[in-house]
């Protein structure tokens, strides 16, 4: 073998699959290469083609429907391609080892996670059960499982998700593999453990010298470890390069349309810059560059002749596939700073105002006699203010009940203690017919595109179903006319109204719900989460898109989201929630600039952001743990165990969200101190 | 206005294609299976409706020299239409009692099915959509029913009722009450839960409003496709009530009774009970057939995949 061999070599690689609808070319000649204690990212919007070329490599493609259709890809010199399945056998887990998105359910439910290590461990050679036991300890210790030693006999269900997905790195590391793929292993887990994660592979990686190829398309995330990064768009890698220069200076319109659309902790920008229109059906992949229809730069030879992954002038170990390298500005657009609005005018009624929400979910005992076992309390007095026009960003990890809010506002669930008025008016008071009438001011937009709109009816039956159901808002006759208007303005096609939800991409489904919550003209949009089962380059277009109609119609909204970096470029003001109870909550540039509370300085600094030259990753705060379970809270400060100024005192007292640091920026921490965590530019 | 900043969507799909009667009937007469059912469906729906004009002799007209011809004997009568199928040990045309039979078995079938799918359904989604004690309620009975043999529930009540027509019907919709009861009920608990519905609440849709609009038409293609499965299963119910001596009484003809009346003459006339029985297993497997295609038409999702693979033009 000679030393400048790579370790793994991707050449040519196509993968079809043989559907009912036709050919489907997921993988259209996709060249990469990995070395030795290299990371790898594989870059790319669902449906580019990204896990697809892993499952080629792991000889783990569908077949049927799927297949090879060309292409080698060569370990040390051995095109696995060629390999019968024996073979191939011995190279999975023994030589390339995988870890998936979801960890839980790759693990096998009916066996201890001791048990499936060691059978992987025996399966690679002669090992006695005390050594391969002695041996999956090693590992657990390995990946950083506390108590490890008792947890072998642990069954996958008994673990969080942050923790089955170091069990699964464990067990792909049990062989000592020479390359190890990951899928997307941190898209499943909060922003937080995320950290923890992705931190502890690439110290794995640095301790093994194996070749890391990471599959995901969160751009922070690769800018935090990756070395070169592979940029995938519609089967193919459309740019490939050192990770400092590619992002500095992107050499492929997908991939600056790609870090436009991205929105950032540590910038501010008024309007996201979306690419337009949404990733090609692979069935019918446009001619020339693929990219080509949703290109700024497109010109008429882009869509007759595909262009080449070639290696870019001045710029070792660079490679791009567009026509037009030269014309592709050096630099990102402009930064603009936003105008930040103001709170509600001085004096105002605040528009939406919640006083000791509480929501306790009771665990229902199964038997008639015993009395119920606890309640998950899953909202534990929060108090916050909304006034007109004005954007609220509720941020928190899932399961701090941010959702739960939501619900028991829209009174979908019954709040178990609290108050809240909206428009002076006691919201948990109305029945019949008043909650009936107060639903047209309070509407909502829901997390998921795909279920939350009814598959039996057609868009325009979808939109124009608030005037069928509130008589007296529209004249029937108007119905068809105002539903084709409101489509057209969330940016679909009028002619739009006649097609069922299945035939929409997940964008597009989502334009639909929110067309729907638009229908009554509200006074409040509740968005839960509304972005965050998008693709990145859409998720832009979404976000644009609520804010230039809060801007036209001056609704107030309360954006939910899960991490900080979405809720940045919407928010006027923004609190944030840790099991139950608000923590913080302040303008926009108070929270992001002078975060007080540690959890907010935490998640902001959890954020991965995408340069990896940010100073921000030297000053990193990784909180260890997961969040406690929400049926039997820590006493005191419900974050001093996982806080690292915990002390006495937190156990005992609990923390009032009170003005600590100026007016309008309550903090509930007893040692609260304003740190910037993230460096801020704009 | 703003909006028009957002960028347009491209459509990768055509214009939406009018999906009417017509292209799903010219879908369903290029697959055979359809065909076949549907020409069994529509033979036996000419029955129902035009039993008298239809068969060529009066189904209890007797004649005791004719006992027991086998098929295909031509009429003594001058110019008599033969019987193709043969008499029965009453010298009947078994023709003519078999066409007359089917009207009875597909009343039976038919209208138990909708009594039971309709009360059933209506059950299940209340325990499903309501929960709490209505759901134990319904539910607790549905397993207590469940428990119980089908055919010994039905004798009871049919003893205590008296046999007859129109009591078969009532009888076999009791019993089969449940099956329906527990599928809407388990597809309600799994929807209710779904955002869709939240987004109707949201939108302010009374409770019968979101049962009416949004979750029946989501339940339709399964309990479609079970009420279709039922009328198989209940046909057959009352071949056993009546083989029994429970249900339709002689001499009114049904399949169920001719199969036991023919069940002496096994050895020497096994035509009396092998026509019988050939129907009732054609009409359900037409049934059972038919329910696939009716569980693509009746989805929208499905519906679309189901035309692109039919109206493809074979390589």
């Amino acid at each position: 073998m000679a030393p400048s061999e790579a370790l793994l070599a991707v050449r040519d690689l196509r993968v079809e699959f043989r559907t009912a609808a036709g050919l489907t070319r997921a993988v259209n000649g996709v060249n990469f290469t990995l070395d030795r204690g290299e990371t790898l990212a594989i870059l790319g919007e669902s449906g580019s083609g990204k896990s697809v070329s892993a499952q080629a490599i792991m000889g783990i493609v569908d077949s049927p429907p799927g297949r090879i259709a060309g292409g080698s890809v060569r370990l040390q010199g051995e095109d696995l391609l060629q390999l019968d399945a024996e073979a191939m056998r011995q190279v999975r887990g023994h030589r390339i080892a995988m870890i998936f998105q979801d960890a839980q359910a790759a693990l096998d439910p009916a066996f201890t996670v001791g048990q499936q290590i060691s059978e992987t461990l025996r399966s690679g050679g002669a090992l006695s059960p005390q050594e391969a036991t002695a041996r999956a300890i090693d590992l657990l210790e390995r990946v950083k499982i506390p108590e490890a030693r008792r947890r072998v006999h642990d069954y996958p269900h008994q673990f969080s998700g942050g923790m089955a997905q170091r069990v699964m790195i464990a067990l792909a590391l049990a062989l000592e593999p020479e390359v190890l793929i990951a899928d997307e292993p941190t898209t499943a887990l909060d922003v937080t453990v995320q950290a923890q994660v992705m931190q502890l592979l690439s110290e794995l990686q640095a301790e093994s010298g194996m070749g890391l190829i990471l599959i995901t398309h969160d751009l922070g995330v690769v800018a935090e470890v990756a070395d070169r990064v592979a940029v995938m768009y519609a089967g193919k890698v459309v740019e490939t390069g050192p990770i400092a220069a590619l992002y500095a200076r992107p050499g492929h319109p997908y991939t600056v349309g790609l870090m436009d659309s991205m929105p950032r902790v540590d910038r501010q920008e008024g309007r996201l810059l979306a690419i337009r229109g949404s990733p090609p059906n692979l069935m019918r992949i446009p001619a020339g560059c693929a990219f080509h229809p949703r290109c700024a730069l497109a010109q008429d030879r882009c869509s007759q002749e595909t262009p080449a992954l070639l290696p870019l002038p001045d710029e070792p170990g660079r490679h791009s596939a567009c026509h037009f390298v030269a014309e592709i500005p050096g630099r990102r657009r402009s930064e603009v700073s936003a105008e930040v609005a103001g709170l509600g005018a001085s004096g105002e009624e605040p528009l939406l105002r919640v006083e000791g929400l509480v929501k306790h979910f009771p665990l229902r005992s199964r038997s008639l006699l015993r009395r119920s076992p606890g309640a998950v309390r899953a909202v534990d007095g929060v108090d916050f203010e909304l006034y007109r026009g004005e954007t609220l960003g509720l941020v928190g990890e899932s399961g701090c009940g941010k959702s739960t809010v939501a619900r028991t506002l829209l009174r979908l669930e019954r709040a178990t203690a609290g108050r809240a008025w909206f428009a002076g008016e006691d919201l948990f008071a109305l029945r019949g017919e008043a909650l009936r009438k107060m639903r047209q001011h309070i509407q909502m937009v829901f997390q998921d595109p795909y279920s939350s709109l009814n598959p039996r009816m057609t868009a325009g039956a979808i939109v124009s179903e608030p005037w069928e159901v509130h008589e007296g808002l529209a004249p029937r006759e108007e119905w068809r006319a105002r539903a084709r208007d409101l489509l057209r303005r969330v940016g679909l096609d009028p002619d739009d109204e006649r097609r069922y939800p299945h035939e929409f991409s997940g964008g597009q489904r989502q334009r639909i719900g929110i067309a729907r919550a638009l229908a009554f003209n509200p006074q409040l949009i509740i968005c839960d989460e509304p972005v965050s089962a998008l693709d990145v380059s859409i998720q832009a277009q979404i976000v644009n898109l609520l804010q230039d109609l809060q801007q036209e119609f001056g609704i107030a909204v309360i954006f939910i989201a899960h991490d900080l970096s979405v809720v940045r470029h919407i928010s006027d003001r923004v609190a944030v929630m840790y099991m139950g109870r608000i923590v913080e909550t302040g303008t926009r540039d108070q929270i992001y600039n002078q975060p007080t509370h540690p959890y907010t300085q935490a998640l902001l600094s959890a954020v991965p952001v995408p340069d990896p030259e940010s100073e921000a990753r030297q000053r990193r705060i990784i909180l260890e743990g997961e969040v406690p379970g929400a049926l039997d809270p820590p006493s005191g400060c419900r974050f001093r165990t996982r806080c690292w100024k915990a002390e006495p005192r937190c156990a005992q007292e609990v923390p009032a969200l009170i003005e600590r640091f100026g007016h309008g920026h309550p903090s509930a921490c007893h040692f609260a101190e304003a740190r910037a965590t993230v460096p801020v530019e704009g | 206005m703003t909006t028009d900043a957002v960028t347009r969507l491209d459509s990768a799909s055509e214009a939406p294609r009018k999906v009417g009667i017509g292209l799903i009937m010219r879908r369903l007469l290029r697959d055979p299976v359809a065909v076949f059912s549907l020409i069994v469906l529509t033979l036996l729906l000419i029955a129902l409706l035009a039993a008298g004009q239809v068969a060529p002799y009066d189904p209890l007209r007797q004649n005791l020299r004719l006992r027991n011809l086998p098929p295909g004997t031509p009429s003594v009568e001058e110019g008599g239409f033969p019987h193709i199928l043969g008499t029965d040990e009453l010298g009947r045309d078994l023709l003519s009692r078999l066409i007359h039979g089917a009207r009875v078995s597909l009343a039976v079938g038919l209208g138990s099915a909708l009594l039971s799918g309709t009360a059933g359904t209506a059950l299940g989604i209340l325990a499903g959509y309501y929960g709490g004690r209505l759901d134990d309620l319904i539910m607790r009975l549905v397993d207590l029913q469940m428990s119980f043999p089908f055919l010994l529930l039905a004798l009871l009540v049919l003893y205590a009722l008296g046999p007859g027509f129109l009591n078969v019907i009532l009888v076999l919709a009791l019993v089969r009450w449940m099956v329906y009861a527990r599928v809407a009920r388990g597809l309600t608990l799994a929807m209710r839960s779904s955002p869709f519905i939240d987004a109707a609440r949201v939108t302010g849709n009374s409770d019968l409003r979101i049962i009416r609009r949004h979750l029946l038409p989501n339940l339709a293609s399964p309990l479609v496709i079970l009420f279709t499965l039922e009328i198989a299963a209940l046909i057959l119910g009352e071949a056993a009530l009546s083989y029994l001596g429970f249900g339709v009484q002689k001499p009114e003809p049904s399949w169920g009774l001719m199969i036991e009346a023919g069940k002496s003459y096994v050895s020497t006339a096994w035509w009396l009970t092998t026509f019988p029985g050939l129907a009732i297993f054609l009409t359900a497997l037409s049934l059972n057939l038919l329910a696939a295609s009716l569980r693509a038409i009746s989805d929208p999702v499905q519906r679309e995949r189901w035309l692109n693979a039919g109206l493809r033009e074979r390589p």
